[in-house]
């Protein structure tokens, strides 16, 4: 076995409307910067960051998709793919938080059935074009089923929350989940081989 | 005079009758006295008188009755002696008397003579005093009213006339230092009026300067008017005519007109008196002295910014002071010398350009600079019209189109940078008929097409070209009226403007790629090709002299003029944009093969492509689809190139790995499905000038070598060597090492001949 500099790696995908802030998002993320000029995304894009949590070295790979319909085939094809997706929406554009639906079924009919997901609403430091309360997203969450923040890629406003927490979710639920089931396999077969097989 | 005395009494001595005797009497006191031989003549006397009386004793005896007779005579002559005597000496004592009376008034009657000559020789001197004095208060009157040269006339009367006849007395040195004093006091009494005058004319050198740089400046309009024609193509403008006009329409008086007079008379006076004194050469000089330090107040104290209100006071100033220092060489011959006017000028002009270009290449403000240079112009032609030369200054506004074009270029890179931001680096959509004519008409031709219309490049490209059109109309708004520029900024327009393209344009941009995504590099490549037209287009107008508003019209016509310098650095542009492309595709490949997880000790073999090998092919598929859309098949061509080599490289030093040790044949088949999957994914990229596939000869040798099959045939080490041409020996000899553990040492074993195969080619590459 080759030796990794990480110990797990995990898949994210950010979706939503053109200019919401996606790139924007995951450029603070991962590099800490900020443009303020609008940089329409071209098809798909991604970028790798390596976290620690609890200990464990998770590489992330997060994938930025383009919010314009005629990429909308090239976008889908890296749905099933992700662990957890990032919906995003516009506080100061209601229209793009209108159409968090259509995202949500998108990610319904491409992704893989398990993935999870948070709602992210952007550009929160914008009060004075705030066209979304805070009380309708967490509503909208709500109903979705999903967690919800407000962040600001400008400001810096909880945009690492956002990954950590998604991350975590992910490592709670999928990786420490087959752990455990290492182990109790591991306690049934006893004398045995192991020969449990990851997925990543 | 003695005997004389003693002779006459003698005489007197020898006289028969008595009474002739006391006659005598009173002389011979008078002669005695004068002698001072009174005591002599009284001893003479009595010897008389004893030899007398010797001679009646002696008569006496021989006769008694006569000597009684005498006896008794001889007693009355004794008495009477003795009152003679007694009367003598009484008569002595007032002879004395009178003599010394007579003494006193002859010594007075002396006095008085002398007395008199002397005062008729002080009342001529007294008279030739007062004659001097009264030169002296008329010449003290002159000078309080500064007639100097009058003053200096009736010093040298008195000292060559006058003061001859004070000879040897006591007021001759004072009249002499005086006539010194004045002429010292004259000498600085000239100097100093002077001095005031030369300050009073500092004062006004502004004005001088200024009243006949307007009257040069109208003249210039003049002209400007009557050949208006022939300004609109200023390549056949000759500066010669506007010279020659300016000297004939010249009638102005610049020292003497209704804003300003001054009299050279203060002047005049000064070298009257130093001509008169004989201290010309020296006041010449002296002048000079006081001309050259008088210049240097001229210029201000410091200049650290272009201020032009200071500059255009100084200009005027040394317009003044040259024209003031030409009117001296015209109106007093000889006084001045050519040269040395001359040489002040060279030195004013020296600070001048010293100054100026100290502070010109740091002015932002082209309106500034052109004022500057239009002050500079103006001077320039009323120096000529005096006959200065003004080369230097001609020089110093050539040096003033590089500060204008320096200043030019900062000012328009703000557009550059704004058209660079706002910019979102994707094709330009055009709504409109009117918006196509106000963007793309003026620059481009295209075939006509329905609106919307999607143009090849973004934005920036027509906002750049304005930018540039402006940039070139403001730049020949540096001549304004000064057609003696016309060649040189004629001659640097194409240079400023190829600086401004290269430095603003394309090496601003080159510094974004950092920053710039993938699609947005991509972009770029097209924008450098649609600059290509219109840039030289713009230039061709520049080096043809021909105004700005026919480059459209003369679009389709065939270009002559090459710009090998512009067209390299679009090109070089492009390149290092394709460059960045290929950098930006690189990372993620690398991204890609970080997370590639190979277990090279399976003994499973797979049936699959590797997940992540699958996750980058149709990520790059899609940068090559979509963000190299547009690009032209042999840049395309060029990024594919670098983009698989690299990957190529990278998976061959995945492989290389000093951690990995021992590679199963399960796993060096799972390795050669990735290759022949990347293969085929070369082969189907689209646009290819070259074979893609062909990038991927080394990996699969190396796949090849992983799988080690029929080693034995490899005895023959030259058959290695064809069928793994493009490994390096290093790799090779490491990737054999990992063989050589899959067989046994035993020399029974049957995999000895594949074993000795591997010693025998690893033995041979490490000669190499």
């Amino acid at each position: 076995m080759s030796t990794k500099s990480y110990d797990y790696l995990i898949k994210l995908l950010l979706i939503g409307d053109s200019g919401v802030g996606k790139s924007c998002l995951l450029l603070r993320f991962s590099e800490d910067s900020f443009t303020p000029s609008f940089i329409t995304t071209i098809g798909i894009d991604f970028k790798i960051r390596t976290i620690e949590l609890d200990g464990k070295r998770i590489k992330l790979q997060i994938w930025d998709t383009a919010g314009q319909e005629r990429f909308r085939t090239i976008t889908t094809a890296y749905y099933r793919g992700a662990m957890g997706i990032l919906l995003l929406y516009d506080v100061t554009d209601k229209k793009s938080f209108d159409n968090v639906r259509t995202w949500f079924s998108n990610v319904e009919q491409h992704a893989s059935e398990n993935v999870y997901k948070i709602l992210i609403g952007n550009k929160c430091d914008c009060e004075d074009q705030r066209q979304v309360s805070f009380e309708q997203g967490q509503a909208l969450a709500d109903e979705l089923g999903v967690k919800f923040l407000e962040a600001s890629a400008k400001t810096n406003v909880n945009v690492d929350e956002a990954f950590f927490t998604l991350a975590r979710e992910i490592k709670k639920q999928k990786i420490d989940a087959e752990n455990e089931f290492s182990n109790q396999a591991n306690n049934v077969d006893l004398g045995n081989d192991r020969t449990v097989k990851r997925c990543c | 005079m003695d005997i004389d005395v003693l002779e006459f009494v003698d005489k007197i001595a020898s006289i028969e009758s008595a009474g002739d005797t006391l006659d005598r009497l009173p002389q011979l006191i008078s002669l005695a006295c004068e002698k001072g031989q009174e005591t002599q003549v009284y001893e003479r006397l009595n010897e008389l008188a004893s030899k007398s009386a010797i001679r009646v004793e002696q008569l006496s005896a021989e006769n008694n009755q006569d000597f009684s007779k005498s006896v008794n005579q001889l007693s009355v002559v004794r008495s009477e002696l003795r009152s003679l005597q007694s009367l003598m000496a009484d008569l002595n004592t007032d002879i004395q008397a009178s003599g010394r009376d007579l003494q006193n008034m002859k010594q007075q009657l002396n006095s008085l003579s002398t007395s008199e000559r002397f005062l008729t020789k002080y009342h001529n001197l007294v008279r030739s005093c007062m004659q001097v004095l009264h030169q002296v208060q008329y010449s003290q009157e002159l000078l309080s009213k500064k007639q100097y040269l009058p003053t200096l006339r009736i010093c040298s009367e008195i000292s060559e006339v006058h003061l001859k006849r004070l000879d040897g007395l006591g007021m001759y040195s004072t009249i002499q230092q005086y006539i010194v004093t004045t002429k010292e006091a004259i000498c600085s009494a000239v100097m100093e009026d002077l001095h005031e005058w030369l300050f009073s004319i500092r004062q006004k050198l502004p004005l001088v300067g200024k009243s006949c740089s307007q009257q040069i400046d109208e003249a210039r309009r003049r002209w400007a008017r009557e050949y208006k024609e022939d300004l609109v193509n200023l390549s056949s403008k000759t500066s010669i005519s506007l010279e020659l006009y300016l000297l004939e329409m010249m009638d102005f008086s610049p020292l003497d007109n209704e804003i300003v007079k001054i009299s050279f008379e203060p002047l005049y006076i000064c070298l009257q008196v130093h001509s008169y004194l004989g201290l010309l050469s020296s006041f010449r000089s002296s002048f000079e002295r006081d001309r050259r330090r008088q210049q240097e107040f001229l210029a201000p104290k410091s200049l650290t910014t272009l201020d032009m209100a200071v500059v255009s006071e100084w200009l005027n100033s040394i317009a003044g002071f040259m024209i003031v220092e030409y009117y001296i060489l015209q109106c007093i011959p000889n006084f001045r010398s050519y040269e040395e006017v001359q040489n002040i000028w060279t030195i004013i002009c020296e600070k001048l350009v010293e100054t100026i270009l100290s502070v010109a290449f740091t002015e932002q403000s082209t309106t500034t600079i052109i004022k500057l240079k239009n002050q500079i112009v103006l001077l320039m032609h009323t120096m000529e019209r005096f006959g200065f030369s003004v080369e230097s200054l001609r020089n110093l506004c050539v040096e003033l189109i590089d500060a204008f074009g320096g200043a030019l270029i900062l000012k328009h890179s703000v557009f550059f940078e704004e058209a660079f931001e706002k910019d979102v680096y994707a094709p330009m959509i055009v709504e409109t008929q009117e918006e196509y004519d106000h963007y793309i008409a003026p620059y481009w031709n295209f075939p006509s097409e329905p609106f919307p219309r999607t143009m090849s490049f973004s934005k920036m490209c027509p906002l750049c070209c304005t930018t540039l059109s402006k940039f070139v109309r403001h730049f020949f708004m540096f001549l304004n009226d000064s057609v003696i520029l016309a060649t040189e900024v004629n001659e640097k327009a194409p240079r400023f403007y190829r600086r401004f393209i290269l430095r603003s344009l394309v090496d601003r941009l080159k510094s974004l790629y950092p920053k710039l995504a993938l699609s947005q590099m991509s972009q770029l490549v097209k924008n450098f090709y649609a600059f290509e037209d219109p840039l030289l287009q713009i230039e061709k107008s520049l080096v043809l002299n021909k105004p700005i508003h026919q480059i459209g019209a003369e679009a389709s016509s065939s270009n002559n003029v090459k710009s090998t310098e512009l067209l390299e650095g679009l090109a070089n542009a492009r390149k290092s944009a394709l460059h960045e492309i290929f950098v930006k595709i690189n990372l993620k490949i690398d991204d890609f093969l970080g997370l590639a997880e190979y277990d090279w000790t399976t003994t499973q073999v797979r049936k699959d492509v590797s997940g992540y090998l699958q996750e980058m092919v149709t990520y790059l598929q899609t940068m090559y689809l979509e963000s190299l859309a547009g690009l032209p098949k042999h840049d395309k061509s060029y990024v594919y190139l670098e983009t698989l080599d690299h990957l190529c490289t990278a998976m061959v030093d995945l492989l290389s790995d000093p951690s990995i040790r021992k590679v199963t044949t399960a796993a060096a088949e799972g390795f050669k499905l990735d290759v022949e999957y990347l293969e085929s994914f070369a082969a189907q990229v689209p646009d290819q000038s070259i074979v893609n596939a062909d990038s991927f000869i080394e990996l699969r040798q190396c796949a090849n070598l992983l799988l080690g099959d029929n080693m034995e045939e490899y005895l023959d080490t030259d058959k290695f060597m064809r069928d793994f041409n493009r490994l390096q020996p290093a790799v090779a000899i490491k990737f054999l090492e990992r063989h050589i553990n899959n067989y046994s040492a035993n020399p029974l074993s049957n995999d000895r001949p594949k074993r000795r195969a591997i010693e025998i080619l690893i033995a041979t590459l490490k000669k190499r």
